[in-house]
């Protein structure tokens, strides 16, 4: 009872005290909950668009698999030869039962131009009704049909997942025509999937034929892709011991959960840099919550004071204050969840393609609402805003009655902790430092980001030294331009110095994450750019048409290559190709090149500065170049050995050098095409690089090639400067995200400096009376608020594009490096800059108008009136 | 509940009934300096004031008025010295026990009022008392039984910014009193008034001694203030140079 009485008391009391100081000073307050909204908005959204990734494969994996506790796959390309299924009959008398099935992505011609990449999945019907369920819609009754998979057996009949017959409004009987390397090939709809088991896998975008109709669909005679096996649960290792024994080097045998752990660890830096980024946005809203926090308490230290005299312990005190942050918390990340869930599925949108290009090909859908998401959301704002609100309540705690009796609300005497804050912040700035040097921690860049952080808090640590340093400066500069006012206005900001180094600190912080993405894209891109310019040195580049619809193992038979050199005007055909393997647990890829005429006509640049030449004419047999990503996701140089697992067996292979690549974070190992082509068992090609004869028009031969060969084979062909373009636009989607939260920062930045001329102004009001009363016109004060304004955000930008630039480096050389392995040249974006510089002043100095307009308006009596 | 209730009732014996020497004050050798100055703003000062009476501290201006009250309430700790009420020692007493001791046992007034601005004049009242944990009742009882004697009832859902000078420095008083203290503390309560509005605050404080007993030590640079008190000290740069009973 009394506790509950106490409980009531304390409400009350918060009521009074804390709410109706939050709705007086409604608009810092709205700041302040924007602030926190936005932050927990992005981080929830990012969170969601992850997982919803990594779980949709994750429950496409456990579809496919079904009941198969062991999978035999290939550890290189994409198939291999079913002739193992023979020696693997043993398995049964073990009272294991197994399965081969394909898959492979295809392509499906929707309408006349569209297409879409689906996922076709092959399997043996007799052996694959013990692994999966299959439910086929029935068209006639409601009632299930139980011979579900009869339809796989009508000649090119296949069943189609529900969210394929759904959106193409398919049905029994319908043609689909599918694009499969440079071939169509048409298959008719024997039968609908329900989304129950297998049906759903791939998000339903998936067709389910027969093993042999598969094969014959993807040209892969006598191939699978996988073999299911369900081993009675006690026999597992055994069975994966003796398979392992038995079966070639180039396939692995491992549980099906292996495979979504793998993809876990490969997309964990894309996956974790996405957070890291978004937790910058948590973190600017927490600067903004200890600004508004700090100055709530110097404001109100007479009362604090008070209601020490009246009985309230400091414990109540702290309590009180920490009440108010969690309340801004809690509001602000209740809204943040809202406006997370609405932007979540445009997030899933724009990280859904880099995960597709990359990582694996998943139609990614919508956004799965994970509750453990939202609350780990909540809890982080609330949590977040609960910390950065520590220091004013351990401020406020520390408040003494003595205070009561003073009249005016006294700065904090910062001066005596300038020089201390000032030591604090050397010794950020040498963590900093030292933790630039560290490596990735499991690949991912702990200590970048650590050391990032730690350069931010010694800048907020640093400024009321610089401040102190630095105001009486501009006083100088500025009193001649712009009199009297300014000089008000800097040596106002030089007392509240505690207050003024908050307000540049956050707007610094700010505009720094602002900059500093702005130079590692702009970088990135430029780079990218650069590198296009000297490595696409073919004229016209050539694909298949499934390939160009997203089909990754589209290839050309082998034969294309006479044909295309036969073209007029084609002077030298460069092919291409590449498989997937695996190595040290993670994906990377093989390809094969002609050296030979990577030498006469390509142009790579290699880490060590050889020249092409050079390095080309040595690559044959054992040995190969391997690109940047590969070299340091791996730790391997130039003169290392790897061993990479061919058809044939594993190979070592001799590194002669690491040349720049910016298509994928996965890696390649690049051998002789020769050597590729008998190793690999495999005579298709990827693509061609065409190099025209010279006196011929690049556009005029594309034509010809159109009209010679687009009779037997579907392909595209792109000028080099639209596959530049294609290049850019790629680029530009991968890191929509990234511009998302630039925009962000901008917006996060704005407010910050709004809060802090909020903050201030209220707090000069008593000043602002006085000087009134002394005869200081409405206008000068208006003009002296807004000079303020001015100088805050002219140093917010002075120190914010410096930190700026110091984190740009750490992003480019440390935090990108480590993560994906690529090499970025250092370009300033200059425009951009003082683009930012010109916002930034104008934006502060317009929201300094409020403020002005307030401060000129207070009247001469409200000074005398100490209430 | 019955538990406070009896508490109440022990408190407002001790209060009212006390046997005089319960809370009085005793200060033995009490100096302070504050911190970065060089002389004592308090200098060695003897003094002992009885449970019930009413005091006024005279001065010049920077003599140490404020610093013997804000000793007296616990709010600043002697440099050197005792300070006892009631026979406890303050500087034995924790932060936790002086907040207690100041939410049981004294009451504040002080010059530029001190009214909390977010709360009406009402709530201002009535926090001390909420504070001490009393049930709704019985502070919504007491508060508005003190509010109509003050004169100040109708004014009860204002906010401080909408009362006058005197108004504010009523409900101050109010406040200091609500909870029945054994000790208010007053600096000043006249001096941001008009000769007026003084007058009416004075006659409230003298109303309150009279009836309830409770020991009053004000600090005032006004003789006419000083005259509604029993007794006047008179300091002088930290010391005391007189100490008379009034007539
Ligand atoms: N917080 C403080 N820090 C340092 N010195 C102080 C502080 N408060 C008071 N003093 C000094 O102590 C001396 C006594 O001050 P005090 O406020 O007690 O005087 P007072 O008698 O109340 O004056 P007044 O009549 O003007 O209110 C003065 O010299 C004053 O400058
Ligand atoms: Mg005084």
């Amino acid at each position: 009872m009394r506790e509950f009485d106490h409980f009531l008391g304390a409400l009350s009391l918060f009521r009074k005290f804390v709410l109706r100081d939050c709705l007086h000073n409604y608009v810092r307050t709205v700041i302040t909950i924007c602030g926190i909204t936005l932050g927990v908005s992005v981080f929830l959204a990012i969170g969601l668009a992850n997982k919803t990734a990594l779980s949709s494969f994750h429950d496409t994996v456990d579809r496919v698999a079904g009941k198969a506790n062991l999978e035999i796959r290939p550890l290189t390309g994409r198939s291999f030869d079913q002739s193992i299924l023979t020696g693997l009959t043993w398995l049964e008398m073990a009272g294991a039962v197994y399965t081969p099935i394909i898959t492979d992505d295809v392509v499906m011609s929707v309408g006349d131009d569209k297409s879409e990449p689906i996922q076709l999945l092959a399997v043996d019907y007799f052996a694959d009704d013990a692994f999966k369920g299959y439910e086929v819609a029935d068209s006639d009754s409601s009632g299930e049909s139980p011979t579900s998979l009869n339809g796989v057996f009508k000649h090119l009949g296949v069943l189609v997942g529900h969210a394929l017959a759904s959106e193409h409004k398919l049905s029994e009987g319908d043609k689909i025509e599918l694009a499969v390397d440079d071939r169509r090939f048409e298959v008719q709809v024997s039968g609908v999937l329900t989304d129950k088991g297998t049906g759903a896998a791939y998000g339903g975008r998936l067709l389910i034929c027969d093993l042999s109709l598969g094969q014959e669909i993807l040209d892969l005679p006598g191939q699978v892709s996988q073999v299911e096996i369900i081993s009675p649960p006690q026999k597992i290792e055994l069975l994966q011991e003796k398979l392992k024994s038995e079966l070639p080097v180039s396939v692995t045998v491992e549980p099906a959960s292996t495979r979504t752990s793998q993809i876990e660890k490969m997309t964990r830096s894309f996956e974790y840099n996405l957070y890291a980024l978004s937790f910058i946005a948590l973190l600017v809203g927490m600067f903004l919550i200890y600004n508004t926090m700090a100055i709530t308490v110097i404001r109100r230290r007479p009362e604090l004071g008070t209601l020490r005299i009246l009985g309230l312990s400091s414990r109540n005190i702290l309590s009180l204050i920490l009440a108010e942050a969690i309340l801004f918390g809690a509001v602000g990340s209740l809204l943040g969840l809202f406006c997370g869930v609405l932007i979540a599925d445009w997030a899933l949108q724009a990280v859904a393609m880099t995960y597709q290009r990359l990582y694996f090909s998943l139609p990614l859908d919508s956004v799965r609402l994970e509750p453990v998401i939202l609350l780990v959301a909540f809890l982080t704002g609330v949590g977040l805003t609960t910390v950065a609100a520590v220091p004013a309540a351990l401020e406020a705690a520390a408040v003494s009655p003595a205070e009561a009796t003073r009249k005016m609300s006294i700065e904090l005497n910062i001066d005596r902790w300038t020089l201390p804050f000032a030591m604090v912040a050397f010794v950020f700035f040498g963590l900093s430092a030292y933790s630039s040097t560290l490596p990735a921690l499991a690949n991912f860049p702990f200590f970048g980001y650590f050391s990032a952080l730690t350069c931010v808090f010694g800048v907020a640590f640093l400024m009321p030294a610089l401040l102190k340093r630095m105001l009486p400066v501009l006083g100088r500069i500025l009193y001649p331009l712009m009199g009297l006012e300014s000089r008000l206005a800097v040596s106002s900001l030089g007392r509240t110095l505690g207050r003024s180094s908050v307000a540049v600190a956050t707007l610094s912080i700010g505009i720094a994450m602002l900059i500093s993405l702005a130079i590692m894209i702009g970088s990135f891109r430029e780079t990218v750019i650069d590198w296009a310019r000297q490595t696409l040195v073919a004229d016209l580049w050539m694909r298949p048409a499934s390939s160009d619809g997203g089909s990754k193992n589209a290839r050309f038979s082998a034969h294309m290559e006479s044909r295309l050199a036969a073209v007029t005007g084609v002077e030298a055909v460069e092919p291409w190709t590449e498989s997937d393997f695996e190595y040290a647990g993670m994906k990377a890829t093989l390809g094969g090149a002609r050296f030979d005429l990577v030498e006469k006509y390509s142009n790579l640049n290699y880490l060590s500065g050889r020249s092409n030449r050079e390095v080309a004419s040595s690559i044959r047999g054992k040995s190969c170049i391997v690109s940047e990503s590969f070299s340091i996701k791996h730790g391997v140089q130039a003169g290392d050995t790897i061993e990479v697992p061919f058809k044939t067996g594993l190979m070592p292979l001799y590194i002669q050098d690491v040349y720049y690549d910016y298509v994928n974070d996965t890696g390649f190992v690049v051998v002789n095409r020769d050597f590729y082509r008998k190793n690999m068992k495999d005579d298709g090609i990827n693509s061609f690089a065409i190099f025209v004869k010279k006196g011929y028009e690049p556009v005029s031969v594309r034509k010809r090639i159109f009209s010679e060969l687009s009779g037997q084979s579907r392909f595209v062909v792109r000028t080099t400067g639209e596959l530049r373009e294609r290049i850019l636009e790629i680029f530009d989607q991968t890191f929509a995200v990234t511009y998302a939260l630039h925009a962000i920062s901008i917006v996060v930045a704005i407010l910050s400096v709004m809060n802090a001329l909020f903050a201030l102004t209220e707090e000069s009001r008593r000043e602002f009376g006085i000087l009134k009363y002394i005869g200081l016109p409405a206008k000068g004060i208006k003009k002296m608020v807004l000079t303020e304004a001015g100088v805050l955000g002219l140093y917010g930008c002075v120190f914010g594009i410096m930190l700026g630039f110091v984190l740009s480096l750490l992003l480019i050389y440390v935090i990108n490096k480590q993560s994906f392995g690529w090499t970025i040249r250092f370009t300033v974006p200059f425009d951009f800059i003082a683009q930012t510089f010109v916002i930034i002043m104008f934006t502060s100095i317009a929201s300094g108008l409020i403020p002005a307009r307030l401060a000129s308006a207070t009247q001469a009596p409200e000074v005398v009136r100490s209430e | 509940m019955t538990e406070r209730i009896l508490e109440n009732l022990a408190d407002e014996r001790g209060n009212r009934e006390g046997d005089g020497c319960l809370l009085d004050i005793v200060l033995k050798q009490v100096s302070k300096r504050y911190t970065g100055r060089h002389l004592d703003a308090v200098k060695e000062l003897d003094l002992e004031i009885r449970q019930g009476s009413f005091v006024a501290l005279l001065g010049p201006s920077g003599c140490g008025k404020s610093t013997l009250l804000n000793l007296l309430g616990g709010i600043d700790r002697p440099t050197e010295g005792v300070i006892e009420v009631g026979g406890l020692s303050l500087q034995s007493m924790g932060d936790d026990q002086l907040t207690e001791f100041r939410l049981k046992k004294l009451g504040f007034i002080f010059q530029f009022f001190n009214l909390l601005p977010t709360f009406t004049l009402e709530e201002n009242v009535r926090l001390p008392l909420e504070i001490a944990g009393h049930d709704r009742a019985f502070v919504d009882s007491e508060v508005t039984e003190l509010l109509d004697k003050i004169g100040l009832g109708e004014r009860r859902g204002y906010l401080p910014a909408q009362l006058s000078g005197g108004e504010m420095q009523r409900t101050a008083v109010a406040r200091a009193i609500v909870h029945k203290p054994a000790i208010v503390l007053a600096d000043e309560p006249t001096g941001n008034l008009d000769s007026e509005n003084g007058e009416k605050v004075l006659a409230l404080l003298s109303e309150i001694h009279a009836e309830s007993g409770i020991t009053i030590i004000m600090a005032t640079h006004s003789n006419e203030a000083a005259a509604c008190a029993e007794r006047s000290i008179r300091m002088r740069d930290g010391r005391i140079v007189s100490d008379e009973r009034n007539a």
